[in-house]
Order: C-alpha cells, then sequence, then structure tokens
C-alpha cells in the first residue's frame, strides 16, 4: 500500500512484492482501493485471517487503482499502519470474545431460540404424559359404611354387602375384620357354606377357613382382609382399596382388624 | 381404418388431464415395465425386478405379505364399523348389536374385521416362524427382527385392545384379567416389585393409567378404543414402513440362494 502511495498517478503500477513486509498486518493486498481501506480499518486487521488474494489479481487492472489513486488525496506515507481510522485496540473486545457471560450476541441468540424449542417440546412431552393420569374419577368411592357394630352376630360372616361391594363382614368375639369376596386364584366370587364352616370357590373349588386362610383348591394364598374401622358416626367403615395380605404377615396392622367388645 | 371408439380414445389421451394423471404411454417397452411400478405411489414399495426366488411362493408362503393385506382389510372393516359404534357404557353393546341386526351387511362387516383380526396373529406367528426358520434374522438382518417383534406386540395389543370393545360380559372380564396382570409390573404396578416402594398406588401406577380409573369401566372404553383405532394403528404403520424398507435395502425377499441372486 506504502509502495503504491509514492508513484506518481497516470503511471503504470509495477508488479507489487509478493510479501509486503511494511503492512501492519503483514498479509495486506498490494493495491487495494485506497477510499476503501480508509473507510474500513477493519478489513486490514482481518486480513491476516483471510488468505491474501493473489497479487497479480490487482495487477491486471492497471487502469483503476490508478483512477482510483489520482481521485483520492494523497495521505502522509506512515510505513506502520495501512489504514487512516483505526480504534485503539482497548476500545474493542477482540473477535469472538465471548465476554463475561460466556456468549456474545450470536451465540445468545442461538441458545435462545434451541431453549424455546426445547422448551416448548419437554412441557408438550409432560404434560401430554400427566394428561393421560386421570385427576378425577367418576366411580363409586371404594369406602362405604356397613351399619352400626351392634347389629352384627358374635361369630357370624354378614353377608348384607357381598352382592353390591364383594365384602364379607365377620364378627368374633374381640372384634371385626372384613374380608373380600375375591378368589385369590383367578378372581371369582366365592359362597359362605355355614353348614361346613368354609368359604368355597364355585369356578375351581379352592377352599377357605372361616378366617380366610386358604386349604384346599388351586389357590395359592388366603383371601385378602380389607380395612376396616369405625366412622364418625359410630358405623362401621370399608375401604375396598385398602387389603392386607396374610403371606406379608400385614393381618396384624391396625386397621386389618376393628377391635370391638 | 380407426373406428370411432379408437378415435375417441386417442382424442382423450392427448388431452392435458389425461396425460396429467397418466404419465406414460403403457406400450410395452422396458422402459414402461419399469415405470409401471417406480412411478406408483403405491406400488414404488416393490422393486422393479424381482430375483427368480422370489417368486417360488414355496419358500415363504408369502405370509408377511398377507399379514399386510390382513392389516388393510382390518383397517377398512374397521373404519366401516367406526360408522355405527360409540365407545360408551351406555351404547357400545347396543351400537354392537343394531350393527348385527338391523344393518345391512353389519354381520358381514363386523364378522370380516373379527376373523381378520384372528387370522392375522396366525399369519403373524407363522411369518415369524418362517422367518426363524428360513435364518433370516441373521446379520445384517437382526435390527428388522427386532421391529417384527415390536410390530407382534402391537398385533397382540391391537386384539387386546379390540377386544373390549363389544363392553359384553366376555370383554370386560377378559380385559379385567388383563389388566390385573399390570399391577404386577415392577417398578410401575402397585403390587409389583419395588412398586409400592416407589409410591405405586392402586389411583396411580400403569394399570390406572391403562384403564382410566381402579377399575374396568367407561374411561377404559374411551381409552382402549383411541388405542386400538388411531395410535397403536398410527404406531404400527411407522413400524412397517421401517420393516419393508429393511426388507428391500438388506436384498429384499427372502429365497433358498439368495447368494446366487439370478434375475
Amino acid at each position: 500500500m506504502a509502495e503504491e502511495e509514492k508513484k506518481q498517478p497516470g503511471s503504470r503500477p509495477s508488479l507489487p512484492p509478493i510479501s509486503s513486509s511494511k503492512a501492519v498486518s503483514g498479509g495486506a493486498k498490494p493495491s487495494p482501493p485506497p477510499l476503501r481501506s480508509a473507510a474500513k480499518p477493519v478489513s486490514a486487521a482481518a486480513v491476516p485471517t483471510k488468505p491474501s488474494p493473489p497479487p497479480s489479481a490487482d495487477s491486471k487492472d492497471p487502469v483503476s487503482p490508478p483512477a482510483v489513486q489520482a481521485a483520492t488525496p494523497q495521505p502522509k506515507p506512515v510505513p506502520q499502519k495501512t489504514s487512516a481510522i483505526r480504534k485503539p485496540k482497548q476500545d474493542r473486545p477482540p473477535e469472538d470474545d465471548s465476554g463475561i457471560w460466556r456468549m456474545n450476541r450470536k451465540n445468545f441468540l442461538h441458545v435462545a431460540g434451541w431453549a424455546a424449542f426445547f422448551s416448548f417440546l419437554v412441557t408438550a412431552t409432560v404434560g401430554a404424559i400427566r394428561l393421560m393420569v386421570p385427576r378425577v374419577l367418576y366411580e363409586a368411592p371404594s369406602a362405604f359404611k356397613a351399619g352400626r357394630p351392634e347389629d352384627y352376630v358374635i361369630g357370624e360372616v354378614n353377608e348384607t354387602y357381598k352382592d353390591e361391594y364383594r365384602v364379607w363382614i365377620v364378627r368374633e368375639e374381640d372384634g371385626f375384620y372384613a374380608l373380600a369376596a375375591i378368589c385369590t386364584h383367578l378372581g371369582c366370587t366365592p359362597r359362605w357354606l355355614p353348614t361346613e364352616v368354609k368359604f368355597k370357590c364355585p369356578c375351581h373349588g379352592s377352599g377357605y377357613f372361616k378366617d380366610g386362610v386358604n386349604f384346599e383348591g388351586p389357590t395359592p394364598r388366603p383371601l385378602e382382609r380389607l380395612k376396616i374401622t369405625l366412622a364418625d358416626d359410630g358405623q362401621i367403615l370399608v375401604d375396598r382399596n385398602i387389603k392386607f395380605l396374610y403371606e406379608k404377615q400385614e393381618w396384624g396392622k391396625t386397621d386389618a382388624f376393628l377391635r370391638y367388645t | 381404418m380407426i373406428g370411432l371408439l379408437d378415435q375417441m380414445k386417442e382424442k382423450m389421451r392427448r388431452t392435458d388431464i389425461y396425460k396429467s394423471i397418466f404419465r406414460h404411454s403403457y406400450e410395452d417397452t422396458q422402459r414402461n415395465r419399469a415405470l409401471q411400478i417406480v412411478d406408483n405411489v403405491f406400488l414404488h414399495l416393490h422393486p422393479v425386478r424381482v430375483t427368480r426366488h422370489a417368486t417360488n411362493v414355496g419358500f415363504t408362503w408369502g405370509m408377511g405379505g398377507i399379514t399386510f393385506l390382513l392389516f388393510i382389510v382390518l383397517t377398512i372393516t374397521g373404519v366401516i364399523l367406526m360408522f355405527y359404534y360409540r365407545p360408551a357404557a351406555e351404547y357400545a353393546y347396543d351400537d354392537m348389536k343394531f350393527l348385527m341386526n338391523d344393518v345391512a351387511f353389519g354381520p358381514l362387516m363386523r364378522n370380516m374385521h373379527r376373523w381378520g383380526a384372528h387370522a392375522m396373529v396366525i399369519t403373524v406367528m407363522l411369518h415369524m416362524f418362517r422367518v426363524f426358520l428360513t435364518g433370516s434374522y441373521k446379520p445384517p438382518r437382526q435390527f428388522n427382527w427386532v421391529i417384527g417383534v415390536i410390530l407382534l406386540t402391537l398385533t397382540l395389543f391391537l386384539s387386546f385392545t379390540g377386544y373390549l370393545l363389544p363392553w359384553d360380559q366376555l370383554a370386560i372380564w377378559a380385559v379385567t384379567v388383563g389388566t390385573n396382570m399390570a399391577r404386577a409390573t415392577p417398578l410401575l404396578g402397585h403390587e409389583g416389585p419395588f412398586g409400592p416402594e416407589l409410591g405405586m398406588k392402586i389411583n396411580n401406577d400403569v394399570r390406572f393409567v391403562l384403564l382410566g380409573g381402579t377399575q374396568v369401566g367407561p374411561p377404559t372404553l374411551l381409552r382402549f378404543y383411541v388405542l386400538h383405532c388411531i395410535f397403536l394403528p398410527l404406531v404400527a404403520t411407522i413400524l412397517m414402513v421401517v420393516h419393508f424398507w429393511r426388507v428391500r435395502k438388506d436384498g429384499g425377499i427372502s429365497g433358498p440362494d439368495t447368494a446366487a441372486k439370478k434375475f
């Protein structure tokens, strides 16, 4: 660049040196139009990162550079700087500096865009899964009231609630327990045989004692006991959704047996 | 001397509308033979040329193709049945009775659907046996076998969900027994290993989500209907696309000696 300015205007430029060591940036173009370099100091700084154009390219065009050179006022030949105006280095961050937030504006928009996309996707997916789990049911409540304890006969298996709720309520000397009338073999409804004091399933012949323990047939385990408590008004309250299994030693738990004398 | 009919046909063939629908002529040239397949969106699933062993029906019995055909039949009859069925507890059984007694060709449609479903399960099993016995699962076809197993599971699940829809005793108890097995699922069922420890109860485990409640009821019917008609067919279609694509890419239909391919 400096060599060009020394030439007389109108003369054909000679072939520029192959390596212009005089340029600050080291790979400055041999004959860029001075206007352009004056207007954009950045391009001079950017040149080291880009391959410099072949020297021959500019020398093929003898017409314009002299014309441009003639049009512009001749700046003072400054050997070091190739561009006239350049901000001091401490006023600008280097290119691709990610700053204190570890991202520059371009990165931030990229990140924000993808974050928005994925947040929508995750919300939609989680929402769709949660939607499949019902919050409100229109079923009958699992708990029901079974009358007052005084109305039960000690030692008897009460079948009042067998048809509607599939529950037997048995009163012993020291309290109550509720048996689920669901055969633990494959789910049929057994029958209570008072003369033989046993429950017998009509489907495959499973047999249970009065307390629910299995003793014959294909059933693998005793009948299940249900949660039985006293409601606030003094009635017996049975909750069919809460079960107690003998084989898990749960019959000893509090709600499996209602103490009443 | 070209007759009047031929003249009219010629005129029609030169119209823009005709040329837009039928993109090439039908003279018997090699090019047209290839274009018949390649230019057709339905047929281009098939390769343009098949090897000689592909025509040997005795090797595969065409069981995979028959399964696909049954799937199409079930979809078509299923859509027709949808015109007369409401998936609500108060209507489902009566709609089925109405279809069987008071709808013209209703019994034919329903029975085609039912028998087609049974047949599809049978043919899909035969297809699976054939693939196994001919070693068509060996590398590089292992992944296609996996997709096939998933398709088998989907077929069985389609049968299960469809079984509930008549809402008769058979349906309700079959689904009750089936979903009672779901409550024993590990980690996800309220009676399975580690289920209760993870907070699974009768009203939030996988059986609850499947049934839409704690027992088989109206929400179950609706859920199974949507699964049966929309969700499972969609998933099955997508997997079938992959399954057929893989067959094409892995060298086409199996034959007695696929190494010596002769066209």
